[in-house]
């Protein structure tokens, strides 16, 4: 039996180096994701939250082996990624896809829908005939709602949402294990955002796939993960089950997310501040400078990600849970404050 | 109450090499005097054409207006002459658009920018004048506005660079605020400053907002009445929360239900 973690990083930081002045010389380094703990469970969603600049992308490349930690481990499926090069990583990458934002971007003008499906097929060498591959792209076509008839077209005959389908087919041409999807509606229409994530939901069941599910949008998250983490300045600062999360956020700067997406006018507070950039951390709590309950220990000290309960029960509210979702792994909330017990 | 802007039948085309496509197509909708309209739709409906239109900003070819009226404060601005148009523009009429780091120029310092505003529309000259751009700037809740008139756009973050756009925006004391996915761009904790401010100035200046959005959330909080456009037509038009609660057309309904539900935030 394979570890029930698919996906897991362990301690990932990546920093990149700033560089100023006439000669590029290097003036310091930016930490854009910092000692990262996170795994997806076979079968699980994990939803990241954040916003812009907080370091989700960098760590989706991370997670996808397409940029290598500086310092920390990535492992998949018990294996440790880090560690491996050449051929062995190759064969590993057909494990997991990944999908971006914007469908226009992901797919060559140039090849049919037909060519983009059968690419991966033939790199990974898991093509056969031509009668093989023509039934692989006809099946992939009707997996993701689209007719056969598709196949042939060039992107630009392709709607929005069906240029995600077809993304989404050729990510799963190589059956992966997990989809690594970064902001995958954020450039569609609400309604062919809610259609894909229709999509994203019944492959899941059908196909037994595992999400990294990365957006900015907090109501395609809740209704897409099983478990949500939460990052700000390159950390992660919350992580719970998405219930739990969407209930009663304890992180305060989970709150101000919360509440800001969801709050009428009237009910926000006077928000004020915005993200110090992440070249300047200060000391201590990275959140402080905008939050209403820091105090001179968040000052001097950095929270560690530890568990924490809010001390009410989170069932304030009669709700179904999300629709049609599997359970997520019962996991404990981890919380990187002082402030909250 | 009186109807700042009203739009009466219009019509507006682009002309392509497939034929005329009607992008806004029989349109009309009123924005009372210190009243917020929201107008909802997708990519492609027609809104922002619609926003551009009112005060002839469209390029023309390839728009055309095919007909119609745009009365503001009962004058139809499809007879106006360019100079006429041209006090309206920024004047009493101002603008807030979607990506603020494409409004401004990235060559010239916020001060510069600003106070080109002040000297189109405003009798400001001279230390009066730079004195008008740091009140502006405290307005819209800039820190330390001062220092920043000399700031260029790329030493602002995205919140700062569209309080900057409000700033200039609202230099004439316009009458009415056009603002099209004005936090499209932003952090959802930075779009709610950027509404608190919107609705702020609005108070202070008793302004009107044509509010354009794809965002529910955001036109129910600052909306009185909303209307939906679907392929150039204005499908509803009504108050807030008739359109919310008992939209009647099948569009509005299923526009409405795209939005993911959050179970446990929704109560019944």
């Amino acid at each position: 039996m394979a570890d029930p973690r698919l996906l897991e990083l362990r301690d990932v930081t990546v920093t990149f180096p700033v560089r100023a002045g006439p000669w590029r010389r290097v003036a310091g380094q930016v930490r854009a994701v910092d000692r990262v703990n996170l795994s997806v469970a076979s079968g699980e969603s994990l939803g990241l939250v954040g916003e812009s600049g907080c370091g989700k992308t960098t760590l989706a490349k991370v997670a996808a082996a397409l940029l290598k930690p500086s310092s920390g481990e990535v492992w998949f499926e018990g294996e440790r990624l880090s560690a491996m090069t050449g051929s062995r990583l190759r064969q590993m990458r057909r494990r997991w896809q990944l999908i971006f934002q914007d469908p226009a971007n992901a797919l060559n003008p140039r090849f049919t829908v037909r060519q983009a499906i059968e690419e991966p097929l033939i790199i990974h060498r898991l093509d056969g005939t031509v009668a093989d591959r023509r039934n692989t792209v006809a099946a992939l076509l009707d997996k993701v709602g689209l007719a056969e008839t598709f196949a042939d077209r060039l992107p630009s005959e392709l709607s929005g949402g069906e240029r995600q389908r077809v993304v989404i087919a050729r990510a799963l041409a190589v059956q992966p294990r997990l989809l690594i999807c970064d902001e995958p509606i954020a450039s569609l229409d609400v309604s062919i955002g809610a259609q894909m994530l229709e999509l994203l939901r019944d492959l899941q069941r059908r196909e037994h796939l595992s999400y990294l599910f990365i957006s900015h949008d907090l109501r395609s998250v809740a209704s897409m993960a099983h478990r949500v983490a939460v990052m700000y300045l390159g950390a992660v600062v919350e992580v719970a089950s998405t219930e739990a999360l969407f209930r009663v956020p304890w992180h305060p700067y989970t709150e101000l997310l919360l509440r800001s997406a969801f709050q009428p006018l009237s009910a926000q507070g006077v928000a004020g501040g915005e993200a110090p950039s992440a070249l300047h951390l200060s000391s201590g709590c990275r959140f402080r400078a905008r939050c209403p309950l820091a105090e001179q220990i968040c000052v001097d000290q950095e929270p560690a990600l530890i568990p924490k309960n809010p001390p009410y029960e989170p069932a304030l509210r009669l709700a179904p849970p999300s629709v049609g979702l599997a359970q997520g792994s019962a996991s404990p909330r981890l919380v990187a404050c002082h402030k909250r017990p | 109450m009186s109807a700042l802007l009203e739009i009466r039948h219009l019509s507006i085309g682009y002309r392509t090499d497939g034929g005329l496509l009607r992008a806004v197509d029989d349109v009309s909708l009123t924005v009372p005097a210190g009243q917020t309209v929201g107008l909802v739709g997708e990519s492609g409906s027609g809104k922002s054409t619609l926003a551009l239109a009112v005060t002839r900003l469209l390029p023309s070819p390839p728009a055309e207006m095919l007909g119609g009226a745009i009365l503001f404060e009962g004058r139809d601005l499809l007879n106006a002459t360019t100079q006429e148009l041209q006090a309206i523009r920024g004047g009493q009429i101002g603008y807030v658009f979607q990506e603020p780091a494409t409004s401004l120029n990235p060559v010239y310092t916020v001060g510069t920018q600003l106070l080109e505003a002040i000297h189109l529309h405003t009798p400001h000259r001279g230390a009066a004048a730079t004195e008008y751009a740091v009140d502006l700037l405290t307005r819209v809740g800039m820190p330390d506005p001062a220092q920043r008139l000399r700031a260029y756009p790329h030493e602002l973050s995205g919140g700062m660079k569209q309080r900057v756009m409000l700033a200039m925006a609202i230099a004439a004391q316009p009458k009415l605020l056009i603002a099209d996915e004005p936090t499209t761009a932003l952090d959802v904790t930075i779009q709610v400053q950027i509404l608190q401010l919107l609705q702020r100035l609005q108070d202070e200046l008793s302004l009107s907002l044509l509010f354009i959005s794809h965002d529910w959330h955001l036109v129910e909080s600052l909306a009185d009445s909303v209307g939906v456009m679907q392929t150039g037509r204005l499908v509803e038009f009504g108050p807030r929360d008739v359109v919310l609660r008992q939209p009647t057309h099948p569009y509005t309904r299923h526009l409405l239900q795209s939005v993911p539900a959050v179970p446990w935030l929704e109560g019944p």
